[in-house]
């Protein structure tokens, strides 16, 4: 057997049936191999415009279904371009795995047409990377990179394959498959769960004035819905959630108050501020989430941690006031801690607590909810999109002013219906992550909300939806700028804006059309309905411009480095 | 003379990418590395690295990464009474460049994806 075909046929066999990417010299015995895969209907090809939106397809394949990705390039510029797409997925603790194709072993090191050195590239910006020197190790290094990027906390493997190594011919009785087989050097976490560190993190719990959840994408992962409401509910906690945490719990659960971070809600990062106790689920606690930890010392809350990482519990123990931490799964933790809480008991009543928080909102909710009646506000925008999708439809999204406005006012109702680049902040995720998510969940409905700026840059591969007949709607927030540089340069650069302007040249819906796809332009909140609903009876890919005057800020907000206490909530002067 | 310390790491090499690995970790925390000994310690490819590294406030985290970094089995801290034992001085005259010389540890303590020994 050609090797190429043993990797087509590992592959196969480890459950992996789409494979995101373009073709080129190095990989082509490995696209040949795919073409009787393909012609069987065991495996679906998707040619990609640029290997960025290869990468970004199949972390959003990953995120939508819970399972490994792969995205593939050819040699040198090829793997090079999917460099940003797994730095994304690194960030963001997602199982994609890039088959790279490589320069002939002869040829490695001595610059060579298209040879770049990926597995140095990629070192630091993956979870592993493993290059191939022999044919027959190909199973053994695929269901390595399948257990590696997926178990522990998950993330991108990169497996580089020379292109004489694809070639070689394999005895096929001498293939082994390693059913059962071990990665030397690699295991899963271990789960610690110290009985007396449970029962402490029940008793802090209980005895809280002011308990609050927080909980991160590693409660999405997990998932772990109702083990989440249901502890809210006993110990009448409410709920905040980081911005790849959104859909671990329904947005529309009464207890939940919102994306805290950076960027959040001002009620949950005032219920932030205010606890006493916060019970952390899933959740790292990024510098994005709690941008100064003075937040957290000068409050003197304590935290409790449930992470599956044991090396998260010790770093964050090294700065913060852990009190106690499970190191599990998130639904396992919750699970302990709930059966640790039921017999500690339920003692107090923390009335005085959900009425501060829900004042808070609705105290907020004036602020926000604002419409002068001069132009489509972006809440209203997000509204009208929420009320005409079902309620399981996913939403993928670009980075910038637009993703800010989704984290705080879109609602999330399942787990793995929120998607976005969360870590690394990469402009241009959310269309091509939007069609690996379709790909992923073909009968739900999957709509990028996207900035004109961060739609540009991947918008080639829109041609790849609509030849590949991938039904995605893209909602533009278009405001003719870089919303967030911009809003950067205005609040704390003294209004020099420099840089951050688009121009009013690019025709968004002639662009669609351009490609094939439907292209609206959404001048009004009904055109926008009915907009949607077309696209959504006619289930091809279609892009629907909404304009957004480009002064409309992403609030709340912090300055640079700055405290919750600073949070700039509304423009006194703004019509928004 | 500055403050340093001695790590052990074990682990399975594949490629040299193995040692890069090592030596990233410390340098993307910021952490400067003043020597780095290494070895195949069986046919089935464990090595063992001696690194000494810089005092920094970010050496656990360092520590901590490198011990979940796929292949590395485990990375040992050594721990010293006297941070003016790390370098053996009898081992002045040997040879440098493979020979690496330490004092017999007071302890050694074991970082080993996330569980600790010691």
């Amino acid at each position: 057997m050609k090797a190429a075909k043993l990797s087509v046929e590992t592959l196969k066999r480890v459950g992996i049936n789409v494979i995101f990417g373009i073709p080129g010299l190095a990989n082509m015995t490995f696209y040949d191999a795919l073409v009787d895969y393909v012609a069987s209907g065991d495996m679906r090809v998707v040619l990609m415009r640029h290997e960025q939106g290869a990468a970004h397809a199949a972390d959003g394949y990953a995120r939508a279904s819970g399972k490994p990705a792969v995205c593939t390039g050819t040699s040198g510029p090829g793997a090079l371009n999917l460099v940003t797409g797994l730095a994304t997925a690194y960030w963001d603790n997602s199982p994609v795995i890039a088959i790279t194709g490589q320069v002939t072993r002869s040829s490695i090191g001595k610059l060579s047409f298209q040879e770049a050195d990926i597995p140095g590239v990629v070192a630091n910006i993956t979870k592993f990377v493993i290059q191939i020197r022999k044919a027959e190790d190909l199973p053994k290094w695929i269901k390595a990179a399948v257990h590696i990027a997926t178990t522990g906390r998950p993330g991108p493997v990169v497996i580089d394959i020379p292109r004489d190594v694809f070639n070689e011919d394999v005895d096929e009785g001498k293939i082994n498959w390693l059913d059962g087989f071990r990665v030397e050097g690699y295991r899963e976490f271990p789960e610690i769960i110290d009985p007396s560190m449970v029962k402490r993190a029940a008793e802090l719990l209980v005895e809280a004035e002011r308990p609050l959840m927080l909980v991160g994408a590693g409660a999405v992962w997990s998932p772990a819905v109702e083990e989440i409401v249901f502890l809210s509910q006993i110990l009448r906690m409410p709920i905040v959630s980081t911005l790849l945490g959104k859909s671990a719990v329904p947005n529309d659960y009464p207890l939940y108050i919102g994306m805290m971070g950076y960027y959040g809600r001002a009620e949950a990062n005032k219920a932030f501020m205010d606890s006493d106790v916060v019970l952390v689920v899933g959740a790292r606690l990024s510098d994005r989430t709690i941008p100064n930890i003075k937040d957290v010392l000068d409050t003197k809350k304590k935290l409790v941690l449930i992470n599956i990482d044991p090396t998260d519990a010790y770093k964050l123990s090294s700065y913060l006031p852990v009190e106690a931490y499970i190191v599990a799964d998130v639904r396992k933790g919750l699970r302990t801690l709930i059966k640790a809480i039921m017999e500690v008991g339920l003692k107090k009543d923390r009335s005085q607590w959900l009425r501060k928080v829900i004042e808070y909102k609705e105290y907020y909710s004036q602020l926000y909810y604002r419409d002068d009646g001069k132009g489509l506000k972006p809440w209203k925008v997000l509204k009208t999109i929420r009320n005409t999708l079902p309620r399981d439809a996913i939403i993928t999204t670009g980075v910038g002013v637009h993703q800010m406005w989704a984290g705080v006012f879109w609602e999330s109702y399942e787990p793995r219906t929120f998607i976005s680049s969360g870590g690394m902040g990469t402009m241009g995720f959310g269309l091509p992550a939007a069609i690996g998510a379709k790909l992923a969940k073909p009968d739900k409905v999957v709509v990028d909300l996207d900035g004109d700026g961060s739609f540009i840059m991947t918008m080639n591969n829109l041609g790849t939806a609509v030849d590949e007949n991938i039904p995605i709607i893209v909602v533009i927030f278009d405001n003719r700028t870089l919303g967030l540089v911009r809003q950067v340069q205005n609040l704390f650069f003294n209004k020099r804006v420099i840089a951050a302007d688009l121009g009013g040249s690019t025709d968004f819906v002639k662009l669609a059309e351009g490609f094939g796809a439907l292209g609206f332009d959404a001048q009004s909140y009904e055109d926008l309905e009915i907009a949607l609903k077309k696209t959504m009876k006619e289930n091809v890919p279609s892009v629907i411009r909404v304009p957004i005057d480009r002064d409309e800020k992403a609030l709340p907000t912090l300055p640079p480095g700055g405290s919750f206490r600073e949070m700039i909530v509304y423009e006194p002067s703004s019509n928004s | 003379m500055s403050q340093v310390q001695i790590v052990r790491v074990t682990g399975y090499y594949t490629d040299a990418g193995f040692i890069e690995r090592i030596i990233a970790n410390f340098r993307k925390l910021l952490i400067d590395v003043d020597a780095v000994c290494g070895r195949r310690v069986n046919e089935e490819g464990l090595y063992e690295v001696y690194l000494v590294v810089r005092s920094h406030p970010n050496f656990y985290i360092a520590v901590l990464n490198l011990s979940k970094t796929p292949l590395i089995e485990k990375v040992e801290v050594f721990e010293y009474p006297r941070a003016s034992n790390h370098i053996d001085d009898r081992c002045t005259s040997s040879e440098k460049v493979f020979t690496f010389c330490i004092a017999k540890p007071l302890n050694i303590k074991e970082f080993t994806w996330g569980a600790i020994h010691g």
